[in-house]
C-alpha cells in the first residue's frame, strides 16, 4: 500500500517468495525469518556493520527504476 | 418426508423480468417456476411446500419487513429446509438469498442452503452465515447447482454436517472445522513433495485467503542523499506494557514510535509482541527488525538525508488481507504527510 501511494518501500525479509505473492515490489532477502536484519551468530560490532550493509544495499533498490515486482539479489 | 421451503425473486419464480422487480412478497403453495426442477430432484425425499417469490428491488426496498414475512412463512409451512435460489451472479437476488438463508439458520434455527457463484456480492456478505453451494455464473449452470443445494440440503436437514467445502462443492465459510486423519501430517507433507517434484498434481492443505491487489511500483528515488527515510515493521515491536494494545495476531491497529524512544536510554524498553515468531533475539536488540543504528549511521556518512523521526509498528500474522491493505493505506497518507520519501520495511 506505501508504493501504492507512490513512496518506493523496500522489504528486507528472509521469506521473499512469500513478500512476492503478499505483493510486495521491492523486495531484499536479509537475515533469517525471526530476526530480517540481525546477526546474532556476529559479535555485537560485526552485526552492526553488516546490518549497516543491508540496509545501504536496501536502499539502492528504492532507488532503482523497475517496471514490476522484483527480488533484489546482491549486486 | 422432509419440508422445504424455496426463495426466488421474480424472473426465476415466473412473474417477470426486470420490470417486474417491484412484485411484492408473494406465498405460494408448492413449487412455482424454476422450482419445478428442484421439485423433481427432491421427488421421493423431500417436498417443496411452500415458495415465496419477491421482486428483486422490492425486497430491498423494506429488507427488514420482507425478511419477517419470509420466516414467518417458512416458521408457519413448518418447514425443514430452506433452499433459497441458486442465484448465480446476481447482486440483488443473491444479497435476497443470503438475507433469507441467514435468518432461517440464526433466527429459526432451520438448515438453509443457497446456490451462488464465487465471486457474487452476497459471497462477501454471507458467507459464514450461510450454506453456499458453488454455481455457475449464470443460469446455464442451473441444473448442477440444484443439485448442490439438494445434496448438501438434504443431508443437513437429516441431522447431518458439512464435509469439507471443496468436497461438498461449497463456497468456504472462512473457518476451519478439525477433523481425524489416518495419514500423519509428515507423511502427508512428504507425498505432496513428492507430487511437486515428479510433476504430479497435489493439493495444498492450507488455503490461501484473497490476494492483496498488486501496486504498480512506486518511482525511485531521485535523490537518495537528499531523502527522508522511514522505517516500518509488521514484526510487533512495541513499548513495554504496548500501550495502543497492538494485537499478538490478526492486527487491526498499528502506531508509530518516536525514533528517541529507541535511541535514548532510561525509556521503555521495546518489545516484539508478535504471536509469530520466535522474538527472543529482537527483545534483546531491536535493531534486529527496526534498523535504527543503520539508518542513523547511513544518515550520517550522508548515504540518506534524513531518518524520519517516528518508527511505524504492527503485526503481520493471521492479519486479514482488507485491514493490512487499510493499514497500509493509513501509514503510507501519513508518511506522505511528513515528507517521506522512502521506506525500508522488514517482515518476520
Amino acid at each position: 500500500m506505501i508504493e501504492k501511494h507512490g513512496i518506493p518501500a523496500v522489504l528486507l525479509t528472509a521469506m521473499t517468495s512469500m513478500a512476492l505473492a503478499a505483493g510486495a515490489n521491492r523486495i531484499r532477502s536479509s537475515g533469517l525469518i525471526p530476526h530480517p536484519v540481525g546477526d546474532p551468530d556476529r559479535g555485537p560490532e560485526e552485526e552492526a556493520a553488516w546490518r549497516r550493509d543491508q540496509v545501504g544495499k536496501a536502499l539502492a533498490a528504492a532507488a532503482a527504476t523497475i517496471d514490476e515486482a522484483r527480488i533484489f539479489a546482491d549486486w | 418426508m422432509i419440508r422445504v421451503v424455496h426463495y426466488l425473486n421474480q424472473f426465476f419464480g415466473g412473474i417477470g423480468g426486470e420490470d417486474k422487480a417491484g412484485a411484492p412478497l408473494q406465498v405460494h403453495r408448492g413449487a412455482v417456476g424454476s422450482g419445478r426442477a428442484l421439485a423433481a430432484l427432491l421427488e421421493g425425499e423431500a417436498e417443496i411446500v411452500r415458495t415465496l417469490v419477491c421482486g428483486d428491488n422490492a425486497f430491498h426496498a423494506d429488507p427488514e419487513g420482507n425478511l419477517d414475512a419470509a420466516l414467518a412463512a417458512v416458521a408457519e409451512a413448518g418447514a425443514d429446509l430452506v433452499l433459497a435460489g441458486p442465484a448465480f451472479n446476481a447482486g440483488r437476488y443473491g444479497l435476497a438469498c443470503g438475507a433469507v438463508g441467514a435468518g432461517a439458520g440464526e433466527r429459526l434455527g432451520i438448515p438453509a442452503v443457497t446456490g451462488l457463484y464465487t465471486e457474487a456480492p452476497a459471497v462477501d456478505v454471507y458467507r459464514s452465515r450461510v450454506v453456499m453451494a458453488a454455481a455457475a455464473d449464470s443460469a446455464a449452470g442451473m441444473r448442477p447447482a440444484l443439485e448442490g443445494m439438494v445434496r448438501i440440503g438434504l443431508r443437513l436437514a437429516r441431522g447431518g454436517g458439512l464435509l469439507p467445502a471443496e468436497e461438498d462443492g461449497r463456497i468456504p465459510m472462512g473457518y476451519r472445522a478439525g477433523w481425524a486423519v489416518r495419514t500423519p501430517a509428515a507423511v502427508r507433507a512428504l507425498d505432496m513433495l513428492a507430487a511437486k517434484l515428479s510433476g504430479e498434481p497435489y493439493t495444498s492443505e492450507i488455503g490461501l485467503p484473497a490476494r492483496a491487489e498488486p501496486a504498480p511500483p512506486a518511482p525511485a528515488v531521485a535523490d537518495l542523499s537528499g531523502a527522508v527515510v522511514a522505517a516500518v515493521t509488521e514484526g510487533g515491536l512495541v513499548p513495554e506494557g504496548n500501550p495502543d494494545r497492538i494485537e499478538s495476531s490478526g492486527a487491526t491497529r498499528w502506531a508509530r514510535y518516536p525514533v528517541s524512544m529507541f535511541e535514548e536510554g532510561g525509556g521503555p524498553a521495546f518489545r516484539s509482541v508478535h504471536a509469530g515468531y520466535d522474538t527472543r533475539w529482537v527483545d534483546a536488540d531491536p535493531n534486529r527488525l527496526v534498523p535504527i543504528d543503520a539508518l542513523r549511521s547511513l544518515e550520517k556518512e550522508g548515504v540518506i538525508g534524513e531518518l524520519h523521526d517516528h518508527v511505524y509498528v504492527t503485526t503481520g500474522t493471521g492479519t486479514a488481507v482488507t485491514e493490512a491493505e487499510r493499514m497500509g493505506g493509513e501509514m503510507a497518507r501519513r508518511l506522505l504527510a511528513d515528507g517521506v520519501q522512502a521506506v525500508i520495511a522488514t517482515s518476520t
